[in-house]
């Protein structure tokens, strides 16, 4: 019987009773498990002939004190508050980066293009008043932030939770893109330009920027989605509960630092072999944690997507490197495979996994 | 009418969220309803601290949990009990067992040659 849909005051208060548990140990799986259970005696308390202010009474009488259930998570949740600081941390800097990217970076890269368009008496000046006026929305835009903080927070951490691995891909399309304009920038305004740079000295920035941006999106996409599949505690829950999504994400993470090491400052073997090492070693994981994932060789599919979509770009846009282009995308679905087969290996095998 | 304290209460309830799982897949309020039916409704605790237990039992592999949709179209989560859990819930069987021999023992009155 489904009596709480005919009960207009039911979604108010059930939103109140969730808010109370916001910014405490318990996860949104928590709560939502939680509010299954009210919802359920709640019914209960209707069918029973009680008004809907009895019902709501008793049934919240019932599932105890917000304080208690928080204090009882808190003894087996302790871990929850502190990821989600640490995500929440994560996220600031990577939203620090996109907006840098979008407010700074941009306008900076198509200035040209804006006074094509315009064409204004004078370029400096009309320049000058179109970066006054980003200063303005933006600041306009961070007193609105602080204004409307709670209300920000909370449908960040909503939309974060329902979205888990959509965001997890946007940490690493929009934080890559992001990372990509800054560098042209920096590239250009430290004397180096790009039709006269030293290629070792471009190298060199390249690589540095690509050890200071890649951990943080990384670390930003993988603990979005082990923070919001909640119980992942622990790396190995977290192998469980890998789907087609996820396995996708962690194909695209493993694929971006291969991606950026094209651009070592060594010749082509040597590079080569770096790249085939590092494609062994990261799809060898993924293949061992998928391996322990539910749907295995769906997500061992969706997880070599992004690669298989580099294979096929290169091939296309670079006619003379197809062969290589194969082998590396060979050598991570080897690597794929390895690590499944290892990972299979080791559960069908229980004495190389002792029960305490 | 016993009055079973807080503290007895958070001793008993692995074994009694085991033994209830053991008969077979349950989710969190059928599992409340099942121990409060079988205790004759004198057994009293807010149920939303079950959950934090049944978390607790996750951890420790004893149980397993999966979200599906119910028959009312609605979410639910489903819990199993384990192989592990069910060696667990041999071991506490023997446990409440001695301890309650123990106790019989101990409130036998004393046969003394005067009786």
């Amino acid at each position: 019987m489904d009596t709480d849909k005919n009960q207009p005051d039911l979604e108010a208060r059930l939103k109140r009773w969730k808010a109370s548990f916001a910014g405490t140990a318990l996860t949104q799986v928590d709560i939502e498990e939680l509010s299954t259970h009210l919802l359920n005696s709640y019914n209960d308390m209707l069918a029973l002939g009680l008004s809907p202010n009895e019902a709501w009474l008793i049934a919240s009488h019932r599932i105890g004190e917000p304080e208690i259930i928080k204090e009882e998570f808190e003894k087996v949740n302790d871990h929850v508050p502190v990821n989600r600081n640490w995500l929440m941390l994560l996220w600031g800097a990577v939203g620090l980066l996109i907006l840098q990217a979008v407010f700074i970076v941009l306008p900076i890269m198509f200035q040209n293009k804006v006074l094509n368009y315009f064409k204004p008496s004078n370029n400096a000046a009309f320049m000058a008043k179109e970066y006054y006026t980003i200063a303005v929305i933006l600041i306009f835009l961070f007193l609105l932030m602080i204004f409307r903080s709670g209300k920000l927070i909370n449908g960040f951490t909503n939309s974060l939770t329902k979205y888990a691995s959509l965001y997890a891909i946007l940490a690493v399309v929009a934080g890559l893109w992001a990372a990509f304009f800054s560098y042209i920038i920096f590239a250009n305004y430290s004397g180096f330009k790009y039709s006269t740079h030293d290629s070792e000295v471009s190298n060199g920035i390249s690589f540095l920027m690509f050890g200071f941006y890649f951990p943080l999106i990384a670390i930003t996409a993988f603990s979005t989605l082990r923070y919001f599949s909640s119980e992942t505690v622990s790396f190995k829950a977290f192998n469980k509960k890998i789907n087609w999504k996820y396995a996708f994400v962690l194909g695209l993470l493993a694929q971006t630092p291969v991606q950026f090491s094209h651009a070592l400052p060594y010749n082509d073997t040597i590079r080569s072999g770096i790249i085939i090492l590092i494609s062994t070693i990261l799809f060898g994981v993924i293949g061992w944690m998928v391996g322990r994932s539910k749907n295995g060789m769906v997500n061992l599919i969706t997880a070599q997507i992004p690669s298989m979509g580099i294979w096929i770009m290169g091939t296309i846009v670079n006619e003379e490197a197809r062969l290589i282009f194969f082998i590396f995308y060979f050598v991570k679905i080897l690597a794929l495979l390895a690590g499944y087969y290892l990972s299979k290996r080791n559960q069908t095998q229980p004495y190389l996994n002792p029960v305490i | 009418m016993p009055n079973v304290s807080k503290e007895l209460l958070a001793a008993t309830s692995i074994p009694l969220i085991l033994s209830v799982l053991k008969r077979g897949e349950s989710y969190g309020y059928e599992l409340i309803r099942e121990v409060k039916e079988a205790s004759g409704g004198t057994l009293q605790f807010s149920d939303g601290t079950l959950y934090p237990i049944l978390r607790k039992l996750e951890e420790r592999e004893l149980i397993t949990s999966e979200w599906r949709i119910a028959d009312n179209d609605k979410r639910r989560r489903y819990y199993n009990i384990t192989e592990k859990g069910k060696i667990q819930l041999k071991q506490e069987k023997k446990n409440w067992e001695f301890l309650n021999s123990l106790l019989s023992t101990l409130w036998t009155p004393i046969k003394t040659s005067l009786t």
